[in-house]
C-alpha cells in the first residue's frame, strides 16, 4: 500500500468513529453516525450531503461486519442486535464488498475516440480496424460498438493519439478478472473467481470497494470478563505504528486494551518453515514441485485458477493456523484475535481456521480501536516481560516479506540443490504459474504472495511498503533477546 | 539556519496519515535537508485534529505534506 488518498482517509475516520461509540457503550446513537461523520468535514465529495451520508452509511455497514446486499434498507441501529447474536460465522462470507451507491458506474466502452481527433486524411484508425468497426460521422471517427472487438489496434494507428483505451480502475487492478460491470453498469464481484487480495479496494478512486470489519466482535470480546482474549500479531507488523512504536510497546498498548496475551505469528511461521522445509525434501524425492500455502489470496488464485497444480499447494497449515493452535492448547477457552495487513486472512479465518481463529483485525483496524480507546502507543511504557511462546527467528520473521518463505524453506544447505522462485502479487503469481501449468518453467519451490512486496505490501498496513521494509530489515537485523525491541 | 520539524507519532496522528508526511521529510530535496531538523513527538493534545507537526514554533493541524513545506519555507524566508 503507497500514498494515502482520501479514500483511506474516509474509512479510517468511519472505523474510529465506529469503535468509540463501542467503547464507549454508544452504540445506540449508532444512527447518527452518518449525519456526525458529514458534519465534521467528510462531505463534499457527491452530488449532496444526503448521498453522502447514504455512502457513510454503508461504510458503517461495513464496519459493522454486514453483508451490503441483504440488509440496504436496514437501520443501522438494528444490526447491532442482529451482530451480537451472529453465531454461525460461515455464512458471512463474502470479505470484499462493492458499496453500489458510492460505484461511479465509470464508462465501460474500451475505446473511446476523443475531440483531438481531426478527421485526418490518412485515417490510420480505419484502415487498422480488422472488423471494419470504424467509419467517420459528423467530421470524426466513430466506433461501432456492435462490431468492436477491443483489440487496440487503432489506439496505436492514431497519430494523434486520439483514441483512448479506458479500463475501469477495479476491473484492471482485478488480475483475475473477478469484477465485471453487473445489470445496472455498477462494479460486480464474481467471488467465485475474487482471491480477496485487494487491489480492486485500492484502485477504485470512488472508494467504491471495502471489506467486511470485525472491530465490532474484538470489542465485545475485549469487554468480556468470562474468557481471555489473546492477539496474535502478524510479523508484518514491524514499523505499522510508527517511528516510535516498538514491539514492547505495542504489547503494552494492547494489553492496556484488554487482550491477556500477546503472540508474535512469527512463531508458527518459524514452525512452518521447518515442516515445509521437510516436505520441500518429499516431494523432491518423488520429483514434485512445492508451492507455499501460507498465503491464502495465492492459495485461492491456485484453487480457483489452477487446480490442475491445488495437489502442489503445501499440506502445512499458515503460521496464523499453526500459531492458534499453539494458544488453543494451552488456553482452550480464550479467544484468538488474528492481527495483520491482510484481507484474505479474513476469509482463510472463516473457511479453514473457523474452530482456530476468533476474529481477523487489520493493523488498520486495530489503530481505530486503540484510538477509540484513547490509547496512544508512543505514550505506552514498554513492558519488560519476555515473548509468549519463545523468540522468533528472523526467518519466521522474514515470513512478512517477498522471498523470505522461500528461504525459510529452502535453506541455506538446500539452497544449491532446489530450484526455487518468488513470485509477489496477483498479476505476477498468474504470469509465473501459467507457465508452469503449461510446462515452459518447472521449479521445484514456488513461493506465491498476493501482494506486492509480499505480506508488507497489504492492505491493511499503515505504512507504505519501502518503510515497513526498512523496519522489518532492522527488526531481523538484531541479535539475540532484543530482536523484537526495535 | 536549522528549521525544527517535530512530526506527531502518536496512534490517532498515525491512523490519521503522519507517515505520508515522514516520507515526505526524509526524502526532500537536497537543498532542503540540510535546513531541516526532523524529530518525533508522542503527542501534541489535539488528536480530533491530527496530523499535527510543528514546524519550528508553529503548531499545523490537519497536516498535509504540502502545509508542512509551505510552512518550512515561510519558515526559511523570515529568518534569512
Amino acid at each position: 500500500m503507497s500514498g494515502l488518498s482520501e479514500i483511506i482517509v474516509i474509512k479510517r475516520k468511519v472505523l474510529k468513529e465506529l469503535a468509540t461509540l463501542a467503547w464507549q457503550d454508544r452504540m445506540k446513537e449508532i444512527d447518527s453516525l452518518p449525519r456526525k461523520l458529514t458534519n465534521d468535514g467528510i462531505t463534499n465529495y457527491r452530488c449532496c450531503e444526503y448521498r453522502e451520508r447514504a455512502i457513510l452509511t454503508d461504510r458503517i455497514k461495513l464496519g459493522m461486519g454486514a453483508i451490503l446486499e441483504e440488509n440496504d434498507d436496514v437501520r443501522l441501529s438494528s444490526l447491532v442486535k442482529d451482530l451480537n447474536t451472529l453465531k454461525n460465522r460461515e455464512q458471512t462470507l463474502p470479505i470484499v464488498s462493492i458499496i453500489e451507491k458510492a460505484c461511479d458506474r465509470c464508462p465501460i466502452d474500451k475505446m473511446v475516440v476523443t475531440n483531438a481527433c481531426r478527421n485526418c486524411v490518412a485515417h490510420n484508425c480505419l484502415n487498422a480496424c480488422p472488423r471494419e468497426a470504424i467509419e467517420i460521422v459528423n467530421n470524426r471517427a466513430y466506433i461501432n460498438k456492435e462490431l468492436c472487438v477491443e483489440c487496440g489496434l487503432c489506439v496505436k494507428a492514431c497519430r494523434f493519439g486520439a483514441i483512448l483505451e479506458i479500463e475501469r480502475p477495479c476491473s484492471r487492478a482485478c488480475a483475475v478478472g473477478a469484477i465485471s460491470p453487473g445489470e445496472n453498469s455498477s462494479a460486480k464481484i464474481d467471488h467465485e473467481k475474487c482471491v480477496e487480495c485487494g487491489a480492486c479496494i485500492a484502485a477504485c478512486p470512488f472508494g467504491a470497494i471495502s471489506d467486511r470489519s470485525e472491530i465490532l466482535q474484538v470489542i465485545a470480546f475485549l469487554k468480556a470478563e468470562s474468557f481471555p482474549t489473546k492477539a496474535l500479531v502478524a510479523p508484518s507488523i514491524a514499523g505499522q505504528f510508527g517511528p516510535m512504536v516498538d514491539w514492547s510497546r505495542l504489547v503494552s498498548g494492547l494489553k492496556k486494551l484488554g487482550f491477556s496475551e500477546v503472540i508474535p505469528v512469527a512463531l508458527g511461521a518459524d514452525q512452518v518453515g521447518k515442516e515445509e522445509s521437510q516436505e520441500l525434501r518429499e516431494r523432491q524425492t518423488e520429483g514434485e514441485a512445492l508451492f507455499n500455502s501460507c498465503c491464502p489470496s495465492f492459495k485461492n488464485l491456485i484453487e480457483k485458477n489452477f487446480s490442475s497444480l491445488a495437489t502442489h499447494l503445501s499440506k502445512t497449515k499458515s503460521p496464523m493456523l499453526v500459531t492458534a493452535e499453539m494458544v488453543r492448547k494451552a488456553d482452550p477457552n480464550a479467544k484468538t484475535v488474528f492481527i495483520g495487513p491482510c484481507l484474505a486472512k479474513k476469509g482463510e479465518a472463516k473457511r479453514s481456521g473457523i474452530d482456530l481463529i476468533d476474529a481477523v483485525l487489520t493493523f488498520e483496524e486495530l489503530a481505530a480501536i486503540l484510538v477509540a480507546a484513547e490509547i496512544n502507543l508512543a505514550e505506552c511504557k514498554p513492558v519488560e516481560e519476555k515473548i509468549v511462546g519463545g523468540i522468533p527467528s528472523a526467518r519466521g520473521i522474514n515470513f512478512a516479506r517477498s522471498g523470505g518463505v522461500m528461504t525459510a524453506v529452502t535453506g541455506d544447505d538446500q539452497g544449491a540443490k532446489v530450484k526455487s522462485i518468488s513470485a509477489s502479487g496477483i498479476k505476477e503469481c498468474l504470469e509465473l504459474l501459467t507457465k508452469v501449468s503449461k510446462g515452459i518453467e518447472a521449479y521445484d519451490f514456488v513461493e506465491g504472495m498476493g501482494c506486492e512486496g509480499g505480506c508488507i505490501g497489504g492492505p491493511g498496513t499503515l505504512v507504505n511498503t519501502k518503510v515497513a521494509a526498512r523496519a522489518l530489515r532492522k527488526t531481523t537485523e538484531n541479535k539475540g533477546e532484543d530482536q523484537f525491541a526495535s | 539556519m536549522i528549521v525544527p520539524v517535530k512530526v506527531c507519532a502518536g496512534t490517532s496522528c498515525h491512523l490519521l496519515g503522519n507517515q505520508e508526511i515522514i516520507d515526505v521529510l526524509e526524502n526532500m530535496p537536497a537543498q532542503y535537508q540540510n535546513c531541516i531538523m526532523v524529530g518525533f513527538t508522542s503527542c501534541f493534545g489535539a488528536c480530533e485534529q491530527g496530523p499535527c507537526v510543528l514546524v519550528s514554533d508553529k503548531l499545523i493541524y490537519q497536516a498535509t505534506p504540502e502545509k508542512v513545506i509551505q510552512a518550512i519555507k515561510e519558515e526559511l524566508r523570515s529568518k534569512k
